[in-house]
């Protein structure tokens, strides 16, 4: 980070390698399009190597990573709510089952990932968040605050409310 | 305990964040709690059955596309503020809202200025119209509120 502040451009490509998968998920698993989730990518890496000439290099370049990812997909919900409301998209987390799978297993599966998908979408904009990044991406509490810029209690406090929404949204139908 | 603090506890339960001795006191509510079992029931229900989202997929390779963002020039107040922001919404909404509370504190100011002004009774205001004493001052010497 230390190349990659002084603006080695070498040094931005291997951190845009090390990092372009965890970001890229998490962008489309908060926005669920994969349209939006490229643009918040792309947002999201220029973003730091424009704005990383002023890194300090003794911090902790993932925490600098997590703040910008959680900024720019929260700066992004009110662009996405156009196209959270196609849900015919095809190019979003759709991938086909197990071939040896039998159809109406492979459709059952299908629509429990779409109920899946639609639960987590529905949720309000930091909570989300705070799923996506404990649930899929393993993030402490203490990452996730740092990522949103919150106390640990009240990552807790979202965490919780979250949970009760999904319990809520997956329970009905 | 109650169910009102169970219930969060339920949910940090879930991710092992809670102190031994916690824990111990939330399974002992659940254990005399239908609904809170039940809510802990459904809560990690759901929290499993997120394992049903499918992985995502591999990131595109847009490094030319960000390279070519990057080669761009930017410059000016707006692409200061969206560096700003992104790398701390936190700093710059400290800023607005101390903003705001100055603004504020200044027209409250103003307001009270105007409020412990001391208002001229009607006696002083027709003095002052008939003697063209637009202060009022030479009441409140009449009066003996002010030295001349």
């Amino acid at each position: 980070m230390s190349r990659a502040a002084a603006g080695d451009r070498g040094a931005w490509r291997e951190l845009y390698e090390a990092h372009r998968d965890f970001v890229f998920r998490t962008a489309l698993r908060f926005t669920g399009n994969a349209d939006a989730a490229r643009d918040v990518a792309q947002d999201v890496f220029v973003a730091l190597f424009t704005s990383g000439r002023g890194f300090d290099p003794k911090g902790k370049f993932t925490t600098y990573l997590w703040r910008v990812v959680a900024n720019r997909c929260l700066n992004e919900r009110a662009r996405s709510r156009q196209r959270l409301e196609d849900p015919a998209d095809e190019r979003t987390l759709q991938l086909p089952g197990p071939a040896e799978q039998a159809p109406d297993r492979q459709l059952e599966r299908r629509e429990v990932q779409d109920k899946v998908r639609g639960a987590i979408l529905a949720l309000p904009e930091r909570q989300r968040l705070a799923v996506v990044l404990r649930r899929f991406e393993g993030l402490s509490y203490e990452g996730i605050a740092e990522a949103l810029e919150c106390s640990v209690s009240s990552v807790e406090s979202l965490l919780f409310r979250a949970r009760e929404n999904l319990a809520r949204s997956l329970a009905q139908g | 305990m109650r169910c009102k603090t169970a219930l969060p506890l339920i949910s940090l339960d879930l991710d092992r964040r809670l102190p031994a001795v916690r824990a111990a006191e939330l399974a002992e509510h659940l254990r005399g709690c239908t609904d809170c079992r039940a809510a802990a029931s459904r809560m990690a229900a759901a929290w499993g059955l997120l394992e049903a989202a499918p992985a995502a997929p591999s990131a595109p390779d847009d490094w030319r596309l960000i390279a070519a963002r990057l080669d761009q020039p930017r410059s000016g107040l707006r692409a200061w503020l969206e560096d700003l922001w992104l790398a701390s919404p936190g700093r710059l909404a400290t800023v607005g809202v101390l903003s705001i509370f100055m603004l504020a504190g200044s027209a409250t100011g103003v307001w009270l200025a105007k409020g412990l002004t001391p208002k001229l009774p009607v006696e002083a205001v027709a003095m002052a119209e008939a003697f063209g004493d637009v202060s009022g001052s030479a009441w409140l010497v009449t009066e003996g509120q002010v030295r001349p």
